[in-house]
């Protein structure tokens, strides 16, 4: 059967202005990617609360002020640096999901191409999944939307097992999807805390959505 | 115990509830060590010379958290009965119990453990794993009882079972869960892992 075009409400990149830039725009516009850069460095090494908004300038060989001409706040930085990797895994997750066969092996290829393609932000994947519950409410809002839509994408996949009958519906599709995400973030985390390299954690997470499909039950 | 010994007793009390109070209401990130000290009415000298720091403030109280709830699992397993989803679902209730009534603890917790300090991530390790051995009991009870295949993976499925349980606080979290509802959620998922989406072996060979 034919995968399911699959849409998702991900908000689009802030991508440099297309019209030339000024001297004025292109040197803020490298200002912030330096500023990114570093971030995006101490955040990975230190976690969110730990890299300060003065380490990350300091880092960036800048002044704590140029650094809030272009972000209003950690948070904003932070959200700068990590949408990021967001589209880069919501592009891997959609192509996963597009690819031909059954339930089991769309999802392990959204594991495979998810895992590969952030691998080098892993540790941003963590301190994001970790991130102290003390942040505002609209970054926790933009949290969960985000969430949300991936967790929608493992849902289509799993509403395409169903129509074809490979896999039951007992009313707990999105709970499944919930927990398949729940476990493909936790990957992270294990595998920065065992060191396994992205096709073990993607291995690792396919094994475990073979468990949650086929069940433990013996027959 | 002396005058002196029970002066620093006294003050260590104070400290601890009142750091308590603070990570509550605040957060633990957002607390600091003079502002516990300001709580608890001593000098910020004295919280330091009961406590080095403050993560050693936090990891006091979650080592009470953990010892409440090894506590009241340990009078409870010799009475668990049931399947093995029966098992997995009273441990994950009765710490979802113990750990749900300072959630926020619990998110600090989970939020503070990238950059932990080693002692501290290693006690922290020991206590999961102590969750751990009970999730795997329950699950050799379900292979030995034949209610689940002899084959399964045990490491895989209690990382999954920890991975969870874990998680879920993060659900609590965002959709205001208390432990009750907590433990409602936990108790599907249970459900799911157990016996999995494949349609019965009926209706798929229908």
């Amino acid at each position: 059967m034919k995968p399911t075009p699959l849409r998702t409400p991900f908000e689009p990149v802030e991508s440099p202005a297309n019209p030339p830039l000024n001297r004025r725009q292109a040197a803020k516009a490298r200002t912030r990617e330096r500023v990114m850069a570093a971030a995006r460095e101490l955040f990975m090494a230190q976690g969110y609360e730990g890299a300060t908004i003065r380490d990350i300038a300091r880092h960036a060989g800048m002044s704590t002020g140029a650094v809030f001409a272009s972000f209003s706040d950690k948070a904003d930085l932070f959200e700068a640096v990590f949408g990021h990797d967001v589209e880069i895994l919501a592009q891997a997750f959609r192509d996963g999901a597009g690819r031909a066969g059954d339930v089991l092996a769309r999802l392990s290829a959204m594991a495979e191409l998810g895992y590969d393609q952030t691998w080098d932000s892993r540790a941003m994947m963590a301190v994001a999944a970790a991130r102290d519950w003390t942040t505002p409410a609209e970054d926790d809002a933009r949290a969960r939307a985000r969430s949300r839509a991936f967790i929608g994408l493992i849902a289509e996949v799993l509403r395409d097992g169903v129509r074809t009958g490979e896999i039951g519906d007992r009313g707990d599709l999105r709970l499944t999807a919930e927990t398949l995400w729940d476990l493909f973030i936790a990957g992270y985390g294990h595998a920065l805390r065992e060191k396994a390299d992205a096709a073990q954690t993607a291995d690792r997470l396919a094994a475990q959505a073979r468990l949650v499909v086929t069940g433990l039950k013996a027959a | 115990m002396g005058q002196r010994d029970r002066q620093k007793q006294q003050t260590r009390e104070r400290v601890v509830a009142a750091a308590r109070e603070l990570f509550d209401e605040i957060g633990y990130e957002n607390t600091t060590v003079r502002m516990i000290a300001l709580r608890a009415g001593v000098s910020v000298g004295s919280v330091f010379t009961t406590f080095d720091s403050k993560v050693a403030v936090f990891n006091h109280i979650l080592f009470e958290r953990f010892e409440a709830l090894f506590a009241e699992l340990d009078r409870i397993l010799p009475y668990l009965k049931g399947s093995a989803a029966d098992r997995l679902c009273s441990i994950m209730s009765i710490a979802y119990g113990v750990e749900g009534r300072d959630l926020k603890m619990m998110m600090a917790h989970l939020a503070a453990s990238h950059g932990w300090p080693p002692e501290i991530e290693a006690q922290s390790r020991q206590r999961m794993a102590r969750l751990e051995a009970l999730f795997r009991a329950a699950l050799d009870h379900g292979v030995t009882s034949g209610e689940l295949c002899g084959d399964l993976d045990l490491d895989l499925c209690v990382e999954m079972l920890r991975n969870l349980y874990l998680s879920n606080y993060r659900k609590a979290f965002y959709d205001r869960l208390d432990a009750q509802a907590l433990s409602a959620h936990a108790e599907r998922q249970v459900a799911i892992f157990i016996r999995g989406l494949r349609p019965e072996p009926l209706t798929a060979e229908g």
